[in-house]
């Protein structure tokens, strides 16, 4: 590990979302758009994020299982031209809500962007496996995430603390390509102020992959990833 | 953007209110474009079953149901549906389904439970009955209860009831959905007053426009690359509309189906917005650069000099065939015709025997696909029976041969890009150049097997003798061309004679529309160009023999001139008649002579004379020792 004083590379970056699982922020944002009497869909959108805060960490089967599965995806496409290919009710809000953002998700409204995170929570379900998950976005093709990871966690789950720093980010960067129409997915690893792992995950080259197959340190490492 | 409605959905809404019984006929396992918005999303592309559904519920009927012979009746749409209709006719729903039998009298058979709601007058009720074709095994073997289940359908369609709904009065329908209409017993809807047969297309041009310019189109692309191409597209409407045009004719003949795993496959590949057309080449040959792109306008400036090199004194037929690969190169075949799905470009070689024209496809080949073997070639000699189009484009289902499919279709399933090459074309059987027709507008053809083979990258060429000679009222053969006519003469005899072929003796001129302007006559080897090829074929010898067995030949020019007046001496039979010459006098006296002096390897032989007149023909040699001439 490197002696280095830890300095996070998204500092000063244009924060679009914050720490999205920060309960204060949530709570402001909930107030912000219970003022806004226009905003309906808003409003729902902020009870989903308050109803889901409520509700226990999804429970995966398996560590091992983390990189072999991802959120499903959101065809924005699909959305904007009105065709509902993910079976969702189109009497739903949540059809409301994706259909209100689809045109500007598409022209990569960064707003819209924290509109969908917010809503879609789609790292909900890694709170059980990392600590301060964070998302930014770095421009519209590109979105940053960050999470705090502890060696605890590796030895609790039996691995290697390289493949559980790997497999986070593997299945944070499915996560995220799931739900937005971003074309990099980078992700920063740190343990106690430190730096573990930043790597930097291509849409395209995630489309080809079959995780069922792979080794997320390989993986990772093919990426050009840079651990401690 | 203004609804396209098809010319079959414009049928549908005329005739569900003008007649009970209604037959769907032709494309019935494809999918179709919802036009309007109602309960289905307008442009979703949905199986024939569901736009039935979403039609008639947007159209006020209270009970839509479907049937099938192996299953019953249900509603996988909308299950309550199935429950008012089962309470309607008094039958009882089982894992989801009412079962029920196509044949037999019972009162739960499937004609009698249609017959009871087809009589009702509380709740408009559409049956469609799917796939009802396949209810019988042919007409013409239907039994008693088979004809006694049609004829309580048709029964059921004459008493049919109408029902007060809020949209107005809605008349209870029965609707078949079939392949072939004629697997249903003509008696049921020939001459039939009560029964509408609609009939089901392939998109036609406009409704594949709709489905790639109209709201659908993002649809065809993953959302990280539309949100990063389409900008540009955005701000370049004329780019976004040639792409458009260009994927709608390249999509000439495709069902819905096809069009919506195009719209699968560029989705899962990632397809940029401006190659969007390559994903139609990946669709149907599985490749992705397509090597008519790849060829550069500036090796194709030399064209005529590299096939030059091959092919001598055969200057206008080169230049017109370089006219239609630069037309097929440019992008401008087709131009004056509205599909762009016809072969690249079409040739019909006519002339004397052994001037070029087999050796001028296959030089064309290697120019533009970088090899020989891309060039196809049939013998058409081969495909003189009446069944020979089995053999070329496979035999059908349950006939001998059927798995090996047929000898054109699976030449192009393996070699899409090639040039095909149909020699002595006039001796083909005339039922195949029927499947040539198609080809030829359509640039497909459907093999044995059911598979569809594109020609669309294909250059077809076919050469005939056809006008060499000319048969007399008696019959007898004349010759129409003599060496003694000047290029001009020729061309337009043969030229008359191969339109009079098709027009008059086959007459079948709709052929000859096809082929076009397309007819290239090859001249006789001249004086010139027999000279040009001697002199080729004896480098080539020599070169060969250095080569492999360091033999070195040596001609001086008073032998030469004795083989050279020899072998050009008659020139009536082209470039191969002065290969037999070169062979009947170089080759095998030289061979013999070599044999006798046991000279195998590393020597030099002068060739002193050539004894053509001898018996066989000889030559005349001696020997030096290697590099000593």
């Amino acid at each position: 590990m490197s002696d280095k004083p830890y300095t996070n590379p998204l500092d000063g970056l244009y924060e679009i979302v914050g720490d999205l699982w920060n309960m204060q922020k949530l709570e402001e944002a909930a107030a912000q758009m219970h003022s806004d009497p226009t905003s309906g869909e808003k409003k729902a959108a902020a009870v989903s994020a308050d109803q889901k805060k409520t509700e226990p960490a999804a429970t995966l089967p398996s560590f091992h299982q983390i990189w072999q599965t991802a959120d499903e995806s959101i065809d924005w496409t699909d959305i904007l031209s009105g065709r509902n290919t993910m079976g969702i009710d189109p009497a739903s809000s949540r059809w409301k809500f994706l259909r209100i953002h689809a045109e500007n998700v598409l022209k990569g409204s960064l707003e819209d962007y924290a509109a969908v995170l917010k809503e879609v929570r789609p790292l909900d379900d890694m709170k059980k496996y990392a600590h301060h998950i964070r998302v930014r976005a770095l421009s519209a093709d590109e979105i940053a995430v960050s999470y705090e990871a502890f060696e605890d966690d590796a030895t609790e789950h039996s691995i290697a603390y390289e493949e559980y720093l790997c497999g986070i980010a593997l299945r944070c960067a499915r996560d995220i390509f799931a739900v937005l129409p971003v074309t990099h997915v980078q992700v920063t690893a740190s343990a106690s102020g430190k730096q573990q792992l930043q790597v930097r995950f291509k849409r395209s080259d995630m489309q080809k992959t079959l995780f069922n197959f792979i080794d997320p340190v390989d993986f990772v490492r093919d990426l050009g990833a840079q651990f401690a | 953007m203004e609804p396209l409605i098809s010319k079959w959905h414009r049928e549908l809404e005329l005739f569900s209110s003008l007649k009970p019984l209604l037959i769907l006929e032709g494309n019935v396992l494809d999918q179709y474009r919802y036009p309007v918005a109602g309960s289905i999303p307008e442009d979703e592309l949905v199986p024939l079953s569901r736009y039935l559904h979403g039609y008639f519920s947007d159209h006020g009927y209270d009970q839509i149901v479907f049937y099938s012979n192996l299953i019953g009746f249900m509603n996988p749409y909308n299950p309550e549906m199935l429950a008012e209709y089962a309470a309607l006719t008094g039958q009882k729903i089982e894992n989801g389904v009412i079962p029920a039998e196509f044949k037999g009298n019972e009162a739960k058979t499937a004609p009698n439970v249609i017959r009871r709601s087809m009589l009702n007058s509380k709740k408009a009720t559409v049956q469609i009955l799917e796939l009802a074709s396949h209810y019988i095994t042919t007409p013409e073997r239907m039994d008693q209860q088979d004809v006694n289940s049609f004829n309580l359908l048709l029964q059921s369609a004459l008493s049919a009831s109408s029902v007060r709904t809020i949209y107005g009065r809605k008349q209870n329908l029965l609707i078949l959905v079939v392949n072939k209409l004629n697997d249903l017993p003509a008696w049921f809807y020939l001459n039939n007053p009560i029964c509408k047969t609609i009939t089901l297309e392939a998109p036609d041009r406009d409704e594949r426009k709709r489905l790639i310019s109209g709201p659908a189109f993002p649809t065809f692309f993953d959302s990280s690359v539309y949100r990063t191409d389409y900008p540009y597209y955005a701000d370049h409407p004329e780019d976004l509309e040639k792409l458009q045009d260009k994927f709608v004719g390249l999509t000439e003949g495709m069902t819905f189906t096809e069009l919506d795993a195009l719209r699968n496959l560029s989705r899962k590949e990632m397809t940029p917005i401006r190659d969007l057309c390559s994903v139609v080449d990946l669709y149907k040959y599985g490749i992705r650069s397509n090597p008519w792109e790849s060829l550069s306008m500036k090796s194709l400036k030399h064209a005529k000099q590299d096939l030059e090199q091959r092919v001598k004194g055969q200057d206008v037929a080169l230049e017109r065939s370089l006219d239609v690969v630069r037309r097929a190169v440019t992008g401008m075949n087709g131009l004056s015709s509205s599909s762009t799905a016809k072969p690249k470009g079409v040739l019909f070689y006519a002339g004397p025997t052994g001037v070029g024209k087999t050796e001028t496809a296959k030089a064309l080949a290697e120019k533009l696909f970088g090899d020989e073997s891309a060039c196809i070639r049939f013998d058409m000699s081969e495909f003189g029976e009446s069944h020979s189009d089995q053999k070329l484009m496979g035999a059908p289902p349950g006939y001998v041969g059927y798995e090996a499919g047929g000898q054109l279709t699976n030449a192009v399933k393996k070699q899409p890009f090639s040039i095909l090459l149909f020699d002595e074309i006039e001796k083909a059987h005339p039922t195949i150049l029927d499947k040539f027709l198609q080809i030829l507008e359509d640039g497909r053809m459907t093999d044995g097997q059911g598979n569809t083979v594109y020609f669309s990258e294909c250059i077809i060429i076919f050469t005939s003798n056809l006008g060499m000679y000319v048969k007399d009222p008696l019959g007898i053969r004349h010759a129409n061309v003599t060496m003694d006519m000047t290029y001009p003469e020729v061309e337009h005899q043969i030229r008359t004679a191969v339109e009079d072929f098709f027009k008059l003796e086959l007459g079948r001129p709709e052929i000859l529309n096809r082929i076009g302007e397309n007819i290239v006559v090859f001249d006789y080897i001249r004086q010139e160009a027999g000279e040009a090829i001697l002199n080729a074929q004896i480098k080539k010898i020599v070169r060969r023999m250095e080569e492999q067995k360091q033999i070195r030949i040596i001609i001086p020019d008073k032998a030469f001139k004795e083989l050279h007046d020899a072998a050009l001496s008659d020139l009536s039979n082209g470039g191969r008649g002065i290969g037999n010459q070169v062979e009947s006098l170089l080759i095998n006296p030289l061979s013999r002579w070599l044999f006798e002096m046991e000279v195998m390897s590393d020597r030099t032989v002068t060739i002193d004379h050539f004894l053509t007149k001898a018996n066989p023909p000889a030559v005349v040699c001696h020997l030096d020792e290697k590099g000593s001439v």
